[in-house]
């Protein structure tokens, strides 16, 4: 799975692939591994919200699936053709989004890096445990030992590029001399809903 | 009238002609004007500095696309320099830290912090800040008027673009401290882009430490943060360059920097009129060309992404759509 289809996933999972969107979900249907990232992803994202309850059935999406299988058919996917043309839209600068992606992909690398020498403690860890039909998916507080720079290397995130380019440029301008606006605002100010 | 009588029409039209155009252009009318631009060159200046020097505590309001959030600004200027703290008071408690080691932004929303960390600036040559006088040649100033915000006093100031590459300001500056109370956003037709409003401000003695920790502790956040590699170099020449850019730009820095993120070191090329800035990134991309591209916008910030030979190359700057896609799409590399 490339971390383009990770990253497209994710982006389709926060409303910001348009245009792809149709593209991402037919590779979603037919690829169980998709589907899997797709399911992962939003437990984490639920996880991180709190949104969790204490049992969750994973299989739940499965099973409504095969049960539609058994149903006539009323809607066909047009067959996927141009897998390759899948893109990514002009996407702006979603800070909030894009640090989601961040978040999830440092969980996914949890552990992967050497030894913080930073002494900032990364805090998202989760865990699952299988069980007969139910995954227990818990939230840990317990820092985890990880480098978060190497985490956030791995992200490879137009997104997130975006915001560190906006970050960087604003170094400059609150250093230069003549300003008619406070840079940062544009870093605190929330997206505006489209 | 007998006087008129008296003499050919052809010649009365042409005499009225002379003394209006003498009228208009003697020197009392065009040195009324130069003393507001001078005044309001002034100001800028003073308010370029108040806003550095000062210790002060406001509350503003940030409008963009019709939209409105609350916003407070906590500023300290200390023999260790300035810091900063900005924080949202609607919606998520986002907050931007800074002084002149680090700049850290905390995102509640998503439990995640970023921290960039600094080198000192240290421009060019002292290119950096730009005097405003050099700046007079693509921008018109002028005292407008006096006004009242946040309970003070303030100068009405505009700057006004001299073409369509650059936005205006209408600025309010309060008349005692000379710090912004008010500022406009606008393009060259006057339409506005995004303003902020000090609804309260507050300049004193002392800032209290505190005022500027973070409002959130350590755990249940994620932290993702540069390590002392990621420090910016100074570049060598490397031979990237901006070759179609509006008048009066000029290139004013040039680093390489990992920017924590990806593999890849990121340069950074630095553009400016003196007032306008843009910033041009070119990173090198793995197979991922059609990762972004075109046109991004966020308040007053305009960027436009391109690609060229596995490379992104990225214009980020307040100024408006046609100037960074111009500037991005006449980058190359000269070896």
């Amino acid at each position: 799975m490339s971390e383009q289809s990770r990253e497209q996933i994710s982006a389709l999972m926060d409303g910001e692939l348009e245009t792809g969107a149709p593209f991402v979900l037919n590779a979603l249907n037919g690829n169980q591994e998709h589907r899997a990232i797709w399911h992962r992803y939003h437990l984490i994202r639920e996880s991180l919200r709190g949104n969790l309850p204490k049992h969750i059935d994973i299989h739940l999406a499965d099973r409504i699936s095969s049960s539609i299988q058994n149903e006539p058919a009323i809607l066909a996917p047009a067959r996927n053709t141009i897998r390759n043309q899948i893109f990514k839209p002009a996407i702006g600068f979603a800070i909030a989004a894009s640090v989601t992606v961040v978040v999830i992909l440092g969980v996914k690398q949890a552990g992967v890096g050497p030894a913080s020498t930073t002494a900032v403690p990364t805090v998202v860890a989760i865990q699952t445990e299988p069980s007969a039909n139910y995954q227990v998916v818990r939230v840990t507080g317990e820092p985890s030992v990880q480098n978060p720079a190497q985490d956030y290397r791995t992200t490879v995130d137009a997104q997130s590029r975006l915001n560190r380019y906006l970050v960087n440029h604003n170094e400059y301008r609150s250093n230069a001399g003549v300003q008619g606006m406070l840079p940062y605002v544009r870093i605190v100010a929330h997206e505006v809903e489209e | 009238m007998k006087l008129r009588n008296n003499l050919p029409t052809g010649h009365s039209v042409l005499l009225h002609g002379l003394i209006y155009a003498f009228l208009t252009a003697i020197p009392p009318i065009l040195l009324a004007d130069e003393v507001t631009s001078l005044q309001a060159q002034q100001l800028i200046n003073d308010m370029s500095r108040a806003s550095k020097e000062l210790n002060y505590d406001g509350i503003f309001v940030y409008q963009r696309d019709g939209r409105m959030e609350t916003m407070r600004l906590i500023h300290k200027a200390d023999a260790d320099g300035e810091h900063e703290r900005m924080i949202s008071l609607t919606g998520d408690a986002r907050e931007v830290i800074r002084d002149g080691k680090s700049v850290t932004c905390i995102f509640p929303d998503n439990r995640s912090v970023m921290v960039k960390r600094n080198q000192p600036k240290q421009f060019l040559a002292g290119q950096l800040p730009q005097p405003i006088e050099k700046i007079a040649d693509f921008y018109a100033f002028a005292v407008s008027g006096k006004d009242r915000v946040a309970g003070r006093p303030a100068w009405i100031v505009n700057i006004f673009p001299t073409d369509e590459f650059r936005y205006g300001y209408q600025l309010w500056i309060d008349e005692e401290t000379k710090l912004l109370l008010k500022s406009e956003l606008m393009d060259k037709s006057g339409r506005p882009i995004e303003q902020i409003l000090f609804t309260h401000l507050e300049v004193v003695d002392y800032i209290s430490p505190d005022l500027l920790k973070p409002s959130i502790s350590g755990p249940g956040y994620t932290w993702y943060s540069g390590s002392a590699e990621d420090t910016p170099v100074r570049a060598n020449n490397t031979g990237w360059q901006v070759t179609t850019m509006p008048r009066g730009f000029s290139q004013h820095d040039h680093e390489i920097q990992a920017l924590a993120e990806g593999n890849m070191p990121v340069e950074h090329l630095v553009y400016s009129d003196g007032l306008a800035m843009v910033s041009v990134f070119i990173e090198k991309i793995d197979n991922t060309p059609d990762e972004i591209r075109g046109i991004s916008r966020k308040g007053g910030v305009n960027a436009y992404a391109t690609y060229a030979n596995g490379y992104q190359v990225t214009a980020v700057g307040e100024v408006p759509q046609k100037t960074v896609q111009l500037m991005a799409t006449s980058v190359v590399q000269n070896r």
